[in-house]
């Protein structure tokens, strides 16, 4: 059978150097990529510097002249912002994954400010820090705000300046005023000023769960209690080189005098300890008496489970002679420097600060607000911090450089003494 | 001299054609800059940012730093055994139980063949986790239901299975996709076979096990080798059958290891690369070999003149297909039942709550305000994945196989197993910074065409390979002759040579429909509030520990990916007969 030629032949030289120079063209513009583009201008308080792709400014969607809404004094500075805002038209919010986001932040607070939409993109934090890093090298400063983040946010952004000092933007005297809040004071994660992220929740966090149908809690004196060898093969644990839940009680044990390094050493290498990062598995593991102990696991999952009636308690943080660490789980705030959308990123900020903003938080998280003038309904007792008490708060920047290498080093070591 | 008197074949020759520039060639050499740079470029930015040790915001410092912490790590050989020592048992036992099933299902008269077919089909839409729990709900050593069932009416004195160990892992993986897999892949090319070879070799006394072996299989050999291929490559990439299974008695692979360094605070993106180079090292032995194997004779089992004759197994027909049943029903109703049972529980697993049953689940996910618009997207991502996949690779693979004139067939043979070298954590991240550093795709940044770009190129391999398996057996008979009937190479490809592939565009199609709908990792990093899809939201229920709201979710893609493979398989179906 005849072959037949897959393709016709470019018949002449002109035609060839034609495509040619249009490939090249092709390659050029790909090789292109590494070219700054124009950076947007530096955003102040009120003028947008938009510039954005996917988060351009639009037209108030409920009209320019509407009033404020929401806990806005009748100030015409508050006013006026909110005013911006609503040209602005919408914030863009990276927030954690791990919390309805939407139900907690997005719907009241569009119900509360009309007109300005509530933009969430929800990873995990470590995705959207490297989102957040790949935008702003390719000069796309797309992100306002940074709920969830702590001080995981402030280590590797304040550094680099792209988080605005936070204190400036706190417009409501409500916000502001400190007796509104635990302890008489704002709860500013950096080590230094400017300061840039504030908790809004203050979570005591027992690291010690139990299955009540297996463990008298009130045994439990001192964390060394753990380490007595009854305990040795039946305790499982949250795998606390990964960040989030468990890392405040984990960092505070390092720095606690009477336990560090050496504790949480002896803890994760002579107890036989089994590490899942499934926070599910573990709850479930605990509530069915697989393991009646379970170590670092402290967080809405575990709430949930004892609302729907499973056998598992948290041993009072208070119990413990070392004392109590502190954390605010997903409960804090940044704002993005050079956002799309500074005023939006201002009313955002505070509304979530105040006291309908921080109700609503607490009535769908279930956590802790800082604030002393939300009423603790529906708070799990163990969360809530007693008066007398002295708790460490485990969850500031000098802490959370700990977490990563410094605690994942101490545990990969210990785990290294575990018998295979 | 008498092996000068042997007949030489033109494929002995291999006689290279002269260079000639055709637009043909030109074409070739575009698809390969445009494939390259689109499935190569995101893997160099990921291998140059592997040797990156400076934090996240802080000016860029290179040095193997990484890769050398990344392979000293304690336990990475340990972990690395361990994935080897699941691999082989995987496929030792998979691969031929996969193979056996398909031919009995496309080469027999086993009653009730297509809806057997379907049901492994069926199997394979249930996603790993439900099927992980699953079982975990009925072989857990201490509250799983089988061991309890044995242990009350056997009088046993301790559980007999034991879900926490290296066989359970296994026995996970067979139900999961293992054995699914290759059913779905390897039916239609043996249905398409011609029975003529089959009946010649029984006419020169070859019995039906020799004629199994020596006849079917070897023609069958490039659908078999891509076939076991991917699923190293599928084993390589999954973790939540050893993360849930695994960690209980401290048995780590090499896959939840790159998981963990990806997850942890910093996130350890460089180790995990450095450990992610394994599949490429794998692949740069295995793709030679394959394209070795493939090429190196002809495979046509599908020509113009095809006899679909099938075994008569006489009585023990009706012994195979109990047979089957009981596997259809292990790999079905396990976890179909812990899909839509979790679906419906309080908390799956716990009936001993006061009230295990409700709807609140579906209330959930039914009045999530983002459910609308996730399932649109989800939709539209999925469509377009599967109609891209079927059109596109399969001219890819055509290419591939058939443009025997053409320079850089190789290298684009190459290139299509790319996205599997790289792990599922780190693709997102690799499309990322393609994304926002190439200017024609920076101005999409946050559009769905992006995300739609990334879920197309998470199936090049799956599609190309399976088009190419199944184009190694057809016969060029039929193109020929619409070629030397005036017919363009396009008007060819188009008229008769997708018609004839009709069964593998079907699979191909459904596959890439519930990949798409189901692509986690790759599109996270791209997605905006506009564009979550279905499976973001199951994320989102995840990390919140709402498995159960999670189970709402997979139930429904496993529900509209059943319709669309059914709406297709009608298609596909009347394709063959017409």
């Amino acid at each position: 059978m005849a072959k037949v030629p897959f393709g016709s032949s470019l018949r002449t030289r002109r035609q060839f150097l034609s495509l040619l120079g249009a490939s090249g063209y092709a390659v050029l513009l790909a090789a292109c990529s590494g070219a700054a583009q124009p950076a947007p201008s530096t955003a102040g308080p009120v003028p947008s510097n938009g510039g954005s792709v996917a988060a351009s400014a639009k037209p108030s969607p409920a009209g320019a002249s509407a009033p404020a809404s929401g806990s806005a004094p009748a100030t015409s500075d508050w006013a006026q912002i909110v005013e911006a805002a609503r040209r602005e038209g919408e914030v863009n919010v990276y927030a954690g994954a791990g919390q309805p986001n939407r139900e907690a932040m997005g719907d009241p607070f569009e119900k509360a400010y009309p007109g300005i939409k509530v933009n969430l993109t929800i990873a995990p934090p470590g995705d959207l820090l490297a989102r957040l890093q790949a935008e702003r090298g390719a000069n796309k400063f797309l992100a306002d705000v940074l709920p969830g983040f702590g001080a995981s946010a402030i280590i590797p952004l304040k550094p680099v300046n792209a988080l605005v000092p936070l204190q400036p933007l706190l417009q409501l005297p409500e916000v502001v005023d400190a007796a509104n809040w635990l302890d008489n004071r704002l709860w500013w994660l950096d080590s230094a000023e400017p300061y840039t992220t504030l908790a809004f929740v203050g979570n005591v966090q027992s690291p010690v769960l139990y299955n009540t149908t297996m463990v008298d809690p009130s045994q439990f004196k001192s964390y060394r209690d753990l380490l007595d060898p009854k305990w040795k093969g039946k305790m499982a644990s949250n795998d606390i080189r990964r960040p989030g839940t468990g890392a405040v009680p984990a960092r505070f044990m390092y720095r606690n005098q009477d336990l560090g390094p050496d504790f949480l050493g002896q803890l994760f290498g002579d107890t036989n300890l089994t590490l899942s990062t499934d926070l599910r598995q573990l709850i479930d593991w605990l509530a069915q008496g697989r393991f009646p102990l379970g170590l670092f696991m402290l967080s809405g999952d575990v709430t949930a489970a004892i609302n729907q009636g499973l056998p598992i308690g948290v041993v009072p943080a208070e119990q413990f002679k070392e004392g109590s660490p502190i954390g605010p789980a997903g409960g804090t705030i940044s704002v993005v420097d050079r956002g799309p959308h500074p005023n939006a990123a201002k009313v955002f900020a505070n509304w979530l600060l105040s006291k309908d903003g921080q109700t609503n938080w607490q009535k769908t998280i279930n956590d802790n607000s800082l604030r002393t003038d939300v009423p603790k309904d529906g708070v799990p007792k163990f969360y809530v911090s007693k008066s007398g008490v002295k708790y460490v708060n485990a969850a500031t920047e000098d802490y959370a450089k700990l977490s990563g290498t410094v605690i994942s080093d101490v545990i990969n070591k210990a785990l290294e003494k575990q018998p295979k | 001299m008498a092996q000068l008197a042997r007949p030489v074949s033109a494929q002995a020759l291999r006689i290279r054609p002269p260079f000639r520039l055709s637009w043909a060639q030109l074409g070739l050499f575009a698809l390969l800059g445009i494939l390259g740079f689109y499935l190569l470029y995101p893997l160099l930015l990921i291998l140059l940012n592997s040797f990156n040790t400076a934090r996240i915001g802080q000016p860029a410092v290179y040095s193997i730093d990484s890769w050398i912490k990344a392979w000293q790590s304690p336990g990475l050989l340990q972990a690395l055994w361990n994935s080897l020592t699941v691999a082989f048992w995987y496929q030792v036992i998979s691969f031929p139980v996969g193979v056996l099933i398909a031919w009995l299902l496309a080469r027999t008269n086993i009653p009730w063949a297509r809806g057997l077919e379907f049901m492994f089909w069926l199997s394979f839409f249930l996603p790993a986790l439900s099927v992980t729990l699953g079982w975990m709900l009925l072989l857990d050593p201490q509250v799983g239901l089988f061991n309890q069932w044995f242990v009350k009416y056997l009088g046993l004195a301790h559980a007999p299975f034991n879900i926490f160990s290296v066989s359970g892992i296994i026995w996970v993986h067979l139900m999961s996709h293992a054995i699914s897999t290759k059913v779905m892949l390897l039916t239609g090319p043996f249905r398409n076979m011609d029975a003529t070879l089959e009946e010649a070799s029984r006419m020169c006394g070859g019995t039906t096990w020799s004629t199994l072996m020596r006849i079917t299989v070897r023609m069958m050999t490039p659908s078999l080798i891509i076939v076991f291929i991917l699923g190293i490559v599928r084993l390589f990439e999954s973790f939540e059958i050893e993360l849930l299974l695994g960690t209980p008695i401290g048995f780590y692979v090499f896959s939840t290891r790159i998981v963990d360094l990806a997850r942890q605070e910093p996130p350890q993106l460089a180790q995990a690369t450095a450990l992610g180079s394994v599949t490429l090292v794998l692949l740069l032995i295995a793709v030679p070999v394959q394209r070795w194997l493939t090429t190196r004779r002809d495979y046509t089992t599908i020509t113009g003149r095809i006899k679909a004759a099938r075994l008569d197994l006489g009585p023990w027909r009706w012994v195979v297909f109990s047979a089957m049943i009981l596997m259809v029903l292990a790999l079905v109703a396990v976890p179909l039942f812990s899909s839509v049972a979790a679906s419906l529980m309080t908390r799956f697993g716990f009936f001993s709550l006061p009230q295990p049953w409700t709807l609140r689940n579906w209330q959930r996910v039914l009045g999530d305000s983002g459910f609308v618009r996730s399932s649109l997207n989800t939709l539209f991502l999925a469509t377009i994945a599967a109609i891209f996949s079927t059109l596109v690779f399969s001219l890819v693979a055509y290419i591939i196989v058939r443009a025997r004139g053409l320079r850089g067939r190789a290298v684009l043979d190459g290139i299509v197993w790319v996205p599997s070298v790289i792990p599922g954590v780190l693709a997102g991240l690799g499309l990322l910074w393609m994304f926002l550093g190439v200017p024609i795709f920076s101005p999409l940044y946050g559009s769905i065409v992006l995300l739609a770009l990334a879920t197309i190129m998470g199936g090049v391999t799956l599609s190309t390979q399976i088009f190419k398996g199944a184009l190694l057996n057809l016969g060029r008979e039929l193109e020929e002759a619409s070629r030397m009937s005036g017919a363009t190479a396009l008007g060819t490809y188009f008229r008769i040579v997708l018609p004839l592939l009709a069964p593998t565009l079907v699979v191909v199609a459904t596959l890439r429909f519930l990949f798409a709908a189901n692509a986690t990792s790759t599109i996270i990093l791209l997605a905006t509030s506009d564009t979550r899809t279905i499976a973001l939201l199951t994320l989102d229920y995840v990390f919140e520990g709402l498995r159960e709201a999670a189970a709402v979710t997979a139930v429904l893609i496993a529900a509209v990916t059943t319709v669309v493979a059914l709406v297709g398989r009608g298609f596909g179906l009347k394709g063959v007969s017409s």
